[in-house]
C-alpha cells in the first residue's frame, strides 16, 4: 500500500469531518504509538493510510447516525402525559415497552436511560390497545358475535 | 515525492468512504448538551459504556477519543440521510 504524508491523511479527515481534532502532529505521534508502517524521511514521514484507518475505525464501523434524545423513564412519562392528555401512562407501561425490547434502553445506575423518539413510536402503538381507543373499538366491533 | 502526491490522490479518489468521527469525551458531552440541553447523557454514562464493551475507545495522545456515530447508533440514533439536491 502506497504511504501518504499526515498533513494529508489530517486534511483527508478535516475534509469531511469539520471538527475533527485529528492535527498532523498528533496524526504522526498516533501512527508510531500504535505500531501503523511509517517511513521517516527528511523530517517528513508518510504513513500508510490503509493501516491507519484499521487503527482509528478497529471494529469497521460504517455509517452516520443522528443524534437522539435521551431522557431517564420519569421524563418520559410526564412528557407523554404532558403531550396526550387523553391517553395517559404510568411508568409500567414504559417498563414492559422495555421488557419486551420495544425501545433502545440501558440501565445508568437505578435509573433507566432511554431513547425518547423510541419511546414516543412505542407508546402510539402500545396505547391503541386501550379500550377507549378508537382503533380498539373498531376491533371490538369487528368481534362476531356468538 | 511525486509518488506520495500521486498515491494520496488515489486514496481520496474513494468518494464512498466512512471517516470516523472521533471526539473526546468531554466533547461528545458539550456537543450533545448543545443540541439537546435536556439530554441526559453524562460523562460516567459513556464511561459505562466503555467499561462494559459496548462502546470503543481509542487512546491517541493524552485523549480517549471515541466514535460519535457508534455512539449514536447504540443509543438508538436514526441513520443519518443526506438530502439529495438537484
Amino acid at each position: 500500500m502506497k504511504k501518504i504524508t499526515s498533513g494529508k491523511l489530517q486534511a483527508l479527515f478535516a475534509e469531511r469531518d469539520t471538527e475533527t481534532i485529528l492535527r498532523y502532529t498528533n496524526v504522526r505521534r498516533f501512527a508510531i504509538e500504535n505500531g501503523i508502517p511509517h517511513i521517516l524521511e527528511r523530517n517528513i514521514i508518510l504513513i500508510d493510510p490503509a493501516e491507519f484507518m484499521r487503527k482509528v475505525n478497529p471494529n469497521g464501523w460504517e455509517g452516520r447516525y443522528e443524534m437522539p434524545r435521551l431522557r431517564t423513564l420519569k421524563e418520559c412519562v410526564r412528557l407523554w402525559n404532558e403531550r396526550f392528555r387523553r391517553w395517559q401512562i404510568d411508568k409500567h407501561d414504559i417498563e414492559r415497552l422495555i421488557r419486551e425490547g420495544k425501545i433502545t434502553s440501558f440501565k445508568h445506575g437505578n435509573r433507566w436511560v432511554l431513547n425518547y423518539d423510541e419511546v414516543i413510536e412505542a407508546l402510539r402503538e402500545y396505547v391503541k390497545t386501550y379500550s377507549g381507543h378508537p382503533i380498539a373499538r373498531q376491533n371490538k366491533r369487528k368481534k362476531p358475535t356468538k | 515525492m511525486a509518488e506520495s502526491k500521486i498515491s494520496a490522490i488515489f486514496f481520496i479518489m474513494e468518494d464512498n468512504m466512512y471517516i470516523p468521527r472521533l471526539r473526546r469525551i468531554s466533547d461528545v458531552i458539550n456537543e450533545m448538551k448543545k443540541a439537546d440541553p435536556e439530554s441526559i447523557i453524562t460523562y460516567y454514562t459513556i464511561i459505562k459504556l466503555i467499561e462494559v464493551g459496548k462502546l470503543t475507545a481509542l487512546k491517541y495522545g493524552n485523549a480517549w477519543l471515541i466514535n460519535l456515530d457508534e455512539l449514536y447508533c447504540i443509543l438508538g440514533g436514526k441513520p443519518y440521510e443526506e438530502d439529495n439536491v438537484g
